[in-house]
């Protein structure tokens, strides 16, 4: 399977090209034609408008390749492949203002270090000159009166809980006069944002936080990824560029360090398929890139690395304003967002969002019906909603306990972090251990008072049998006779040949070895011949067999019965007994006549029900057909059970016979018990 | 942000049987043999991935290095970016770059590749802190004992045992757990979490069981290979051979070696 592979032509390099193209798409961000859309609202006039051409190519860039992010399928399913679909192939040609920058070993490796890591996707760059480039005016819209001040910080703010956080600690309680940029993906949120915003000014401890709002999307074009991994250096590049407007030589994410770090929630994910959005890694790519653009020692760092997200929500409650956090939105499902529900509850962020909102006291704050989905008791389809909460809590509980040995024993991914958080190995390890640990005590805590909570419930099992709290409870513990909950007894050795229908699959035990398989009738047919070890069934009986509620096969009940050996073997007899009869006469043995003559009735008569006329029937169509089915059942599975028992496959190809007429017959019959 | 992506097994006939086993409660042998059967093309042609490549081959690296008097400048020789004196978790993080340097703009990474990579980490960290007690603490010379303990016979086989041990295990999940999930709660294959994270140990189990045949294998490999090259050391192609060859071995004992 090959990998997707996308040609993006962009601005300029869009213009000679005439048609489309499979696998090549052209993306303007200005001019006729123009389909990338690239806008920063409310932009402070204080704001110094001189910035350098190169960061106009940063932000540029940034925008077409979060916009080409979202235009090509990455296969999420290939799991044959090993992700050879999941890591595409995406080569762009973007006209630059200083292609000289662009096209240096040094900002290229930086690019494409940063863009690979970020979103294992394969990057290609031709940079060439921009022969009129837009002024940096074309994606600003201003406001804002000239005598604002210039921010101290710029703070990327999502609107999410976590950078809450970070405005609240600079804003509400550092007092710093802060420049807030939001990236707005949707309108649906707009209304909570502004009412967020407006709690934000009214906390303020200094000067209320500007706000610059950010829209980058494609006309027209319907999202095929929604993974949208490049999305940190679309929003880390639009930061860039307002702080160099205001003079400044850093920006700063918030978000926790689980989130951060990311390790992988379950075995599935593997890679970028769990986001590195603010990985210490892609940190680290970011500072050296955007230095190199910059031409300053411009720091790139998160606020909230050593923290949880438990600890972010305790200390916003801790700063007098808890009221905020319903305000805040979590969730990425927001095609199912209202204003009664913004959170679905199902993805992993609202998983995680409503376990860091009860750990960290803010359960009043927030209603759990805010929720399309209770955290604890709601039932979870089975799917990703179940399994996302299942691999969330199971992890915890295992961290929870888990030594720093055991820790790293299950989690290599964690060695990619210890390089890249500015301490010495041991150190960063320990922290990583220890911040890990504090997040699996925080959402087990959460399960433990949930189970205070609903105890009754949960002994009336009244909760759906897929909630959390059924999930991760025993909701089978042992009854002894007595009523009394106890230890199982020790079971009994269970027999070593067994055959038997067990829920939806047989269950096999051969020579004490025991084996699964699911539910056919070629195991029904086998189950009936080794009950009857040398009973000769015709392939008719088998079928009825496993099918009690057919009454007859006719056709096939009597062309089996009457096959050339049998009519053979009926006619042999019935020449033996007439000659039986001629005997006795001939000797007066009246008894014996009257046996025989018994026997050639009872012939007769089974000849004549079977439309015997005199001559064997050849076999017919519909008697083939019947015993093809019946021995080709009995073929697969016999072939099955190879598959997985060696002995007892081998065991069932020499000891059953499979024809017209079918049976085991083993030279030595093993005990089996049904 | 920190948005993560789950997905399920295809629904093709070979892999509906491995949900089918699931569900009706097969043991952690006969899933394994059924998710090998199903998994088998894409693991046999992966085995030649440079992630798993170069995992491997950073482990002989390592014991290699050790053999030398100073072994942070033996390190660094081999490219590995480590400080003086280096720790456990110094070599970790180094092994981990390594291995992600040597695929730059994601050329030849694969998700059997990335789980090589973890399983390489597990691994030296894993006996690691068995032969030096602890994570931490540990002096660079315990740690350089450690490695130059790992490169006899029997203690390479043991490293390679484990490593591919570990590997197949991340693999084996790696599908079953699109899937195990949903069958945890009443009534179901699983009573609770509990319950499934016994077959999930069950599992890995297995994989270390069947892991030993590449014990012996590894262990005469790398003292061939030793007493061939000399100084030279182990090439990459070399590595690359092996890891092809252990990948056929552990495969064919995941499907055999279980019935």
């Amino acid at each position: 399977m090959n990998a997707p592979d996308m040609l993006f032509l962009c601005n300029e390099a869009a213009s000679g090209r005439t048609g489309s193209t499979k696998g090549v798409a052209k993306l303007r961000t200005v001019g006729s034609g123009k389909n990338v859309r690239l806008e920063l609202d409310d932009v402070g006039r204080q704001l110094n408008q001189n910035i350098p051409a190169a960061l106009i190519d940063l932000v540029e860039i940034a925008a077409l390749v979060y916009v080409a992010d979202q235009m090509e399928h990455r296969g999420a399913n290939d799991v044959e492949s090993m992700g050879a679909c999941w890591r595409r192939r995406m080569r762009f040609e973007i006209p630059v203002r200083v292609p000289t920058l662009w096209k240096s070993a040094a900002v290229s490796d930086a690019l494409i270090e940063l863009l690979s890591f970020l979103s294992e996707d394969e990057y290609d760059f031709t940079f060439t000159q921009y022969k009129s480039p837009p002024t940096l005016d074309s994606y600003l819209s201003f406001a804002g009166s000239a005598t604002d001040k210039a921010p101290d910080s710029v703070i990327l703010f999502s609107g999410g809980l976590d950078s809450l956080g970070g405005v609240v600690k600079e804003v509400a309680l550092e007092g710093r006069s802060a420049l807030l940029l939001t990236h707005e993906s949707t309108t649906k949120l707009r209304t909570r944002h502004r009412a967020l915003r407006g709690m934000i000014d009214s906390a303020a401890k200094g000067p209320p936080p500007q706000h610059i709002t950010v829209r980058v999307n494609k006309k027209d074009q319907v999202e095929r990824e929604y993974t949208q991994r490049a999305r940190s250096f679309l929003y880390a590049s639009l930061a860039v560029a307002v702080s160099r407007m205001a003079g400044l030589d850093a920006i700063r994410f918030y978000e926790n360090g689980i989130v951060s770090l990311n390790l992988p929630i379950s075995p599935q994910v593997v890679g970028s398929r769990a986001t590195r959005t603010t990985h210490p890694r892609v940190l680290a790519c970011m500072r050296r890139l955007f230095s190199l653009v910059t031409d300053t020692k411009f720091g790139v760092d998160n606020g909230f690395i050593w923290k949880t997200k438990s600890d972010v929500v305790r200390d916003i409650v801790a700063s007098g304003n808890g009221s905020m956090i319903p305000l805040s939105t979590s969730c990425t499902h927001t095609w199912v967002f209202s204003n009664a529900k913004p959170h679905c509850g199902t993805c992993s962020q609202c998983i995680d969002r409503r376990f860091a909102v009860l750990a960290g006291g803010a359960g009043a704050f927030e209603r759990a019906d805010t929720y399309s989905h209770d955290l604890l008791v709601d039932a979870r389809d089975a799917g990703e909603s179940r399994v996302m909460m299942a691999s969330y809590v199971e992890i915890a509980q295992q961290v929870s306990e888990m030594s720093e040995t055991d820790f790293f024993n299950r989690f290599g991914e964690a060695a990619r972090v210890l390089m890249h958080v500015g301490l010495p190995a041991d150190e960063a390890a320990r922290k990583v251990h220890q911040l890990y640990q504090q997040h699996g005590k925080q959402v087990m805590s959460v399960v433990d008072a949930a189970w205070e909570t609903h105890k009754v419930a949960m002994r009336k099992r009244t909760l759906p049998e897929s909630c959390l709290l059924r999930l991760v409870q025993d909701p089978n513990p042992v009854v002894v006779a007595s009523g009394v909950v106890g230890v199982a007894p020790r079971p009994e050795p269970p027999p070593a040949y067994r055959l038997v229908q067990m829920g939806q699959g047989w269950t096999l035990r051969f020579d004490g070895v025991e084996k699964h398989f699911e539910l056919s009738v070629g195991m029904v047919y086998l189950r009936e011949m080794i009950a009857f070890p040398t009973k000769r069934f015709t392939v008719a009986e088998l079928y009825v067999l496993a099918r009690p509620h057919m009454k007859d096969i006719p056709s096939a009940r009597s062309e089996a019965a009457f096959d050339q050996t049998a009519a053979h073997a009926y006619m042999t007899r019935l020449s033996d007994v007439n000659e039986a009869i001629a005997a006795g006469e001939k000797t007066g043995d009246f008894t014996s006549v009257s046996v025989a003559k018994n026997e050639k009735a009872q012939l007769l008569a089974a000849l004549k029900a079977a439309n015997f006329k005199g001559r064997p029937k050849t076999e017919s169509k519909d008697h083939k057909r019947l015993r093809d089915r019946v021995r080709n059942a009995v073929d697969r599975a016999i072939e099955t059970i190879a598959k997985y028992h060696n002995a007892a496959g081998t065991h069932f190809e020499n000891s059953v016979t499979r024809g017209s007429v079918m049976g085991y017959n083993p030279p030595e019959t093993p005990p089996w018990e049904f | 942000m920190g948005h993560t992506r789950l997905g399920n097994l295809p629904r093709t006939r070979k892999w509906q049987e491995v949900v089918g086993l699931i569900a009706i409660g097969a043991g952690a042998d006969q899933i394994a043999n059924a998710v090998i059967r199903a998994a088998e093309q894409g693991l046999m042609q992966a085995a030649h991935h440079k992630g798993l490549v170069e995992a491997f081959w950073s482990l002989t690296q390592l014991t290699a290095a050790a053999r030398e008097k100073d072994f942070a400048a033996a390190l660094r020789d081999r490219g590995f970016n480590v400080p003086n004196n280096p720790s456990l978790p110094a070599i970790l993080a180094a092994v981990s770059d390594v291995v992600d340097r040597s695929m730059p703009n994601n050329k030849g990474r694969t998700d059997l590749g990335e789980m090589a990579h973890s399983a390489a980490t597990e691994t030296i960290n894993r006996i690691g802190t068995e032969r030096t007690q602890s994570l931490f603490g540990s002096t660079s010379d315990d740690v350089q004992r450690v490695f130059r303990e790992l490169g006899t016979v029997k203690n390479f086989g043991d490293l390679a045992r484990r490593f591919y041990g570990q590997l197949m295990g991340k693999v084996l999940q790696f599908y079953v757990s699109r899937e195990s999930a949903n069958h945890v709660g009443e009534g179901q294959r699983f009573a609770n979490l509990a319950s499934k994270a016994s077959f999930d140990d069950a599992l890995s189990t297995h994989c270390r069981q069947a892991s030993v045949i590449v014990e012996k294998f590894a262990g005469e490999w790398v003292s061939k290979r030793t007493w061939q090259n000399g100084e030279v050391g182990i090439s990459r192609s070399e590595a690359e051979g092996f890891a092809h060859v252990a990948m056929t071995k552990i495969v064919a004992e995941l499907k055999e070696g279980a019935k």
